[in-house]
């Protein structure tokens, strides 16, 4: 069995879904890419945008959701931090 | 290291230069270490930087004693004053910060490898290095010190070694295991450094290859640093 996800790596998730689909996502996209529930979906986006790490953009009454420029920082820090980990064993 | 009485002549003062130089790479990875701590708040990143930034305070240590030996020496020869080379408070107090950092510093990253993060632990260990380090700088024998840096740099090796590669989709494929192939190699360099140092007693050209080899070790993880910052 898979253990469970930290919030750091659901939040890495979000973000690495939204940067594969060009930096820009519908919700219901980021639903199945997340693997969340709509619930827990809902609160990890209040996360985020309260981090500023995603921005809603609203085009002809559809939503969607932008990785900002610190989103993008989170995505390459994560990376860094991943790598610093694998490789010191930790 | 602090066995710069041990050491050839013409190698008297490099030592010193490249204990500060792995005191700065040291410091660099501690530095990240509590970055990385500041970004996902998992305390293991923490005693990761306190263990190296221990390693660093030990460098410190020796590249000021190393430097303070050689200066003295310097001094001594030039200008013949009787008790010129008394430096054997420096000697104990250098021995005793160095085998402390060391220890310590070696000890907390092999039980981080050990996913030993429980505060009472480190405090337990912490106490135990305190006593181990006095008992050996009083014991006169400056070696118990490094046959201890070789069994826990023996056992990091070989933690690292054998450590899960995860599976993170955007690290390239190549690099991951070359990262991790990369930073043991360098930790194994360390540890076939301080078998060199073992080997004093019997030859002082033992101290110029553990010098060595501790170049070759540290100069890997910078290298490892540096792709991983370059990502």
């Amino acid at each position: 069995m898979k253990p469970k996800r930290s919030q750091l790596e659901v939040i890495h998730d979000m973000l690495a879904s939204v940067q594969r689909k060009g930096g820009r996502i519908r919700p219901t996209q980021l639903l199945s890419k997340s693997n969340l529930s709509y619930k827990m979906m809902q609160e990890y986006l209040v996360l985020l945008d309260e981090r500023k790490l995603i921005k809603e953009e609203r085009v002809k009454d559809k939503k969607f959701y932008l990785l900002t420029d610190k989103g993008y920082a989170f995505l390459t820090e994560y990376r860094r931090l991943s790598a610093f980990t694998e490789a010191f064993g930790l | 290291m602090i066995f710069s009485s041990l050491s050839p002549s013409w190698f008297l003062g490099f030592d010193a230069i490249l204990a500060v130089l792995f005191l700065l790479i040291t410091g660099v990875i501690a530095l990240y270490a509590f970055k990385a701590y500041r970004f996902t708040g998992q305390r293991r990143f923490l005693w990761w930087a306190i263990g190296f930034l221990s390693l660093t305070a030990g460098y410190a240590v020796s590249a000021f004693a190393n430097y303070y030996l050689y200066a003295r020496i310097i001094q001594a020869v030039s200008s013949p004053v009787p008790g010129a080379l008394d430096f054997n408070w420096l000697h104990f107090l250098g021995h005793l910060a160095n085998t402390g950092c060391f220890i310590g510093g070696y000890l907390l990253l092999a039980m981080v490898m050990l996913r030993f993060d429980d505060t009472r632990l480190i405090t337990l260990f912490t106490s135990i290095v305190a006593v181990l380090s006095i008992a050996i700088v009083l014991s006169g024998y400056p070696l118990l010190l490094t046959l201890t840096n070789v069994v826990l740099l023996g056992h990091i090796v070989f933690f690292i070694w054998f450590s899960p590669t995860g599976k993170h989709e955007q690290q390239p494929k190549v690099l991951r295991p070359t990262l991790k192939r990369l930073v043991a190699a360098g930790f194994l360099l360390l540890f076939l450094g301080q078998l060199a140092y073992l080997l004093l007693p019997l030859a002082e050209s033992a101290y110029v290859v553990g010098n060595a080899f501790e170049l070759l070790g540290f100069t890997l993880l910078a290298a490892s640093m540096l792709l991983i910052l370059k990502k």
